[in-house]
């Protein structure tokens, strides 16, 4: 055996707290170790160069790179040994750099605990085993949970480029968020405008198939091969005969509050969110619903020319295979009446949320555009934006920025002058303003100057009603002093959150999640739009707050990463998967208990037993069923407990 | 009792005559008066060696692991009290009992007795021990005798106990028992979880440096079930160490609790195996506490449950 031992300065980055020539030299002495050096950056292409050219003239059979960590760089030096000859498996990776010289400062003591990295890296390379993938045959459909822009946007992509899409949507319709906006910042365009030719020609495209009212029940398998089992909720209407005439809507007797016009309106029972719906389909609301509730009443059925309404319908299963799966579930408005007593608790009725005064500035919404108390109609004199509502906030919980805020209030404020004339006064209470996007403080800049909106930098500490008013009690930080506002409308800039049931849809996919509920991607910079889980990939606000540029731009990123996965016709799998050794196993089936890949499978043995085996190509080599195992006979190629006891035991002994 | 014990010789006549089962696992009286012992009763004339008194603490669901013992096709009777019981649930959570073949008898107990309690208050051996509703009469070899509260001696953990009825059997002998309401207790851990960490360690460590590796414990253990492939004896990859001494003992130890945790109900039997009377309850009944109190949890009470280290829900919290 013929080890080969490399170590990295990075620059300074290890070199600056670590001697890595004199541990170079001493890793010479260690047994097996043929051969070391110290190079300035090894990932570089000299650096590569050198691994390659120590490996054909020293006659290398193992190699060891001290550097950072396996995240960053192991892909790149498994192929760097592979080009030149070796086993991408004979390669073990020390890391130093975010294990010692980024954490310590002492450079002798992170000179000796970089020693004893390196010593148990080759203790591990020493037992190494060349191994082998697997291939696999790739289904070429993709998944796209959530029909919101973000959605949209990667399914179109996608559908173009010659995949098939299925969307499936927990709505009635697709559309999402964006659907319920006004206008859009910092262009004051229409939103809807924007966004409902994308959800026509989704609809109409021949590679999209949109499953609406639909929401995913259970998800197996893996990359390039994902079997999801969908479910279609029951519309109590037969959408292949409804053609959304809204007759029914019209005639029926029976009111149930307006989710799409967040409250602000009252819709039937039967129900079409809003007149662009795609696909425009009526769904009864059973709860409120006087067939449902009372036993009597049909008049929807009564009423449908395309006998369209089924009172029996039933929620329906259907089994579907993917070989990637979009998420792009979006988010939710902070529930801000929860936690936030001291703004009335939603107790005070000319309180609104952004997204309440999104629906009442829209030319289609419940007031038709027009701009009014809630209380008494009146066109309001005073109107005061409370921003970071739900963000930045430790409070309530919520330490994070939900980044679209001050520009949607600030887009606000120019349509409520629109709305009302010069007369009206309006204030935007701020901690901060955040506005980095193109166009995006020039944008803040208009409103406080071309529309005369008064800033005021301060926290609002409480709302009262007085005398008709809502009272408006904060601080103004820049001229330190209290202020107080009889306000008519009180319009809070409510922040973010993540999507309902956000972590339960991560469980089924085993992805991560993170503690508000958004999805974590796989490397914050390396890795964006990727998930832990090969084959699962993020798009939208559902894996952080979001404004839709972002989201788009996120979205058509996503696309083409499912395409770069897509455009082979097989997959290699990975070989470091778990194994059984299968004379030990006691057929306890713990590992088929905690597989999330379902990968162990009962295998007859000719005494008529049943022993564990795992499926190669399903294994993922997330190494649960090894830890489990009572009797350890479970073991993960790569790092099998030998070569892990073998590594302890070199950092042990001195 | 005697009415119970009845019961139990004549449900195993009729499992035994009917060819429900091939034999009949149950106690019998041991070399003495003063102890029971497990008896495997294969005919039907046989059974009135079968016995019910305070005495039967043996767990008989020992006999059933590892995927029900040798004949491999045989049916098998089995007498369970409530905390056995729950070790056979945990058993069948786990699909390693064949539910087929066995016939369960279930029998509501009230409490059986540590006979260490009993000796102690002897400098002679105990040889003979009678019940008479709660009070109990022990004699010794040289005849000395004494009376005292059946309460006074049984096993502590029957004291409070959350389970005296039997959670799965296929015939029930006796009266059913009022179960506990409430929380259920975890007595005799107070004194252990007043130390500090450094106390608790020395308290163990002096408790398993006199272990001898008799492996008592998990042979009795009725849901320790890997027999040579158990890790704490193998030799590839050897990750504990044969030497008998504090460290590996502790290790030794601390295995099979984990091993055995979310599936043991504290049924003590490996506390009252132990030749040299290592106080092992405090390790897996502080592993219970701990379940019931993070999660929620107790061992063998469903057996349409899945073992908690087996599962994962969203509400799970693990401390704080």
């Amino acid at each position: 055996m013929r080890i080969g031992v490399f170590v990295c300065h990075c620059g300074s980055n290890i070199a600056g707290t670590v001697d890595c020539h004199a541990i170079a030299e001493r890793a010479a002495e260690l047994k097996d170790v043929v051969y070391t050096e110290d190079v300035m950056y090894t990932c570089s292409e000299p650096g590569q160069a050198g691994i390659q050219r120590a490996i054909k003239e020293k006659g290398l059979t193992r190699v060891v790179v001290a550097s950072c960590s396996p995240q960053m760089h192991e892909v790149t030096f498994r192929r760097c040994v592979e080009d030149a000859g070796l086993n991408p498996h004979l390669f073990e990776m020390a890391n130093i750099r975010e294990h010692c010289s980024w954490i310590h400062d002492d450079m002798p003591r992170a000179t000796e605990k970089a020693y004893d990295i390196i010593k148990m890296a080759v203790a591990k390379v020493r037992t190494a085993e060349p191994l082998f993938p697997n291939e696999v045959d790739v289904n070429k459909d993709v998944l796209v949970i959530g029909g919101g822009v973000a959605g949209i946007q990667t399914a179109l992509d996608l559908a173009d480029a010659g995949l098939q899409v299925t969307i499936v949507e927990r709505e009635s319709t697709i559309g999402g968020t964006m659907a319920r906006l006004d206008k859009t910042f910092p262009t004051i365009d229409c939103s809807a405008c924007i966004l409902t030719p994308r959800m026509v020609d989704a609809a109409h495209h021949q590679n999209i198939a949109i499953m609406a009212y639909s929401e995913v029940d259970r998800v197996q398998g893996y990359v390039g091969n994902f079997v999801v089992d969908i479910k279609r909720r029951a519309a109590m209407v037969d959408w292949t005969r409804c053609i959304g005439c809204e007759l029914c809507v019209q005639k029926c007797p029976a009111h149930a509050p307006d989710r799409f016009n967040v409250g602000l309106a009252e819709s039937k029972a039967i129900y079409i969110p809003f007149p662009q719906a795609v696909p425009k389909r009526a769904v009864i609301q059973t709860e409120y619903c006087r067939w449902f509730q009372q036993g009597k009443c049909r008049v929807c059925s009564r009423v449908c020319p395309a006998d369209a309404i089924d009172y029996e319908q039933k929620d329906t299963y259907i089994q579907r295979n993917f070989g990637a799966i979009v998420v792009a579930t979006g988010m939710d408005v902070f529930p801000w009446e929860e936690y936030y007593p001291q703004y009335g608790g939603g107790s005070i009725p000319d309180v609104i949320s952004g997204l309440q005064y999104e629906r009442m500035l829209n030319a289609s919404g419940p007031t038709g555009g027009h701009v009014h108390r809630i209380s008494n109609h009146e066109e309001p004199k005073n109107v005061v934006f409370i921003q970071c509502v739900g963000s930045r906030d430790e409070s309530v919980g919520r330490p994070y920025c939900s980044s679209v805020c001050c520009m949607y209030t600030a887009k606000q404020a120019i349509l409520t002058r629109n709305h009302c004339g010069p007369e009206t006064n309006i204030f935007v209470f701020y901690i901060d303003i955040r506005a980095t996007g193109k166009g995006y403080e020039e944008f803040i800049k208009r409103a406080q100057t071309e529309f005369n909106v008064n800033y005021v930098r301060g926290r609002v500490s409480k709302l009262y009603e007085e005398h008709g008013k809502v009272m408006v009690r904060g601080m103004d930080t820049l001229l330190g002093q209290q202020v107080e506002i009889p306000a008519d409308l009180v319009v809070l800039a409510t922040g973010t959150t993540s999507a309902e049931g956000a972590p339960q849809l991560a469980q089924a996919l085993n992805i991560s999640y993170d503690e508000f509920g958004f999805f974590k991607e796989s490397h914050p910079k390396l890795r964006p739009v990727e998930t832990n889980t090969a084959g699962v990939f993020l798009a939208g606000a559902c894996q952080a707050p979001k404004d839709i540029p972002t989201s788009v731009a996120q979205a058509s990123g996503t696309a083409s990463k499912v395409l770069g996965l897509l455009s082979k016709d097989k997959l290699k799998t990975s070989p470091q998967i778990a194994v059984v050794d299968q004379s030990r196993c006691v057929s306890c089936w713990k590992c088929t208990d905690v597989c999330p890949f379902s990968a162990p499978e009962k295998q007859s043995q000719r005494d008529g037993s049943q022993k564990s085996h795992i499926i190669e190509t399903v294994c993922q080599g997330c190494g649960i069923c090894v830890a489990t195992c009572p009797v350890n006979c479970i073991s993960l190629k790569g790092f099998t407990t030998d070569s892990i006891i073998d590594q302890i035991e070199e950092a042990l002994l001195a | 009792m005697s009415s119970t014990q009845d019961a139990i010789r004549e449900a195993a006549k009729n499992a035994l005559a009917s060819g429900r089962v091939d034999y009949f696992i149950g106690w019998t009286q041991g070399h003495t008066p003063s102890e029971a012992i497990p008896a495997f009763i294969r005919r039907p004339e046989e059974v009135d060696r079968l016995i019910w008194s305070p005495l039967c603490h043996h767990n008989l669901v020992t006999f059933l692991k590892r995927k029900m013992p040798d004949p491999p096709e045989s049916r098998i009777g089995v007498c369970v009290k409530g905390c056995d019981s729950r070790t056979l649930v945990a058993l069948l959570q786990e699909g390693l009992v064949d539910r087929e073949r066995l016939y369960v008898v279930g029998i509501p107990c009230a409490g059986v007795i540590d006979k260490r309690l009993v000796d102690a208050l002897f400098t002679d051996e105990v040889t003979e021990i009678d019940f008479e509703g709660d009070l109990v009469t022990a004699r010794t070899r040289m005849g000395e005798s004494k009376e005292f509260a059946l309460a006074d001696v049984l096993l502590d953990q029957c004291g409070g106990c959350y389970s005296p009825n039997p959670r799965y059997a296929d015939e029930l002998v006796g009266d059913t028992l009022p179960e506990s309401q409430g929380k259920p207790q975890f007595p005799g851990l107070e004194e252990f979880e007043a130390l500090d960490s450094a106390a608790k360690d020395a308290l163990l460590a002096e408790a398993f440096s006199t272990c001898i590796r008799c492996f008592a414990c998990i042979n009795v253990c009725p849901v320790c079930y890997c027999w040579d492939q158990c890790v704490n004896r193998s030799r590839r990859p050897a990750l504990v160490g044969q030497k008998v001494d504090t460290k590996e003992n502790t290790l030794f130890q601390m295995v099979h609790m984990f091993h055995v945790a979310g599936r043991c109900p504290s049924c003590g039997a490996c506390d009252r195996a132990c030749p040299v009377q290592i106080p092992l309850y405090l390790l897996h009944r502080k592993m219970n506490k701990e379940l019931y109190e993070m999660l929620g949890f107790m061992a063998g009470m469903d057996v349409d449950e899945k073992p908690v280290f087996q599962t994962f829900r969203i509400d799970d919290v693990l401390g704080e």
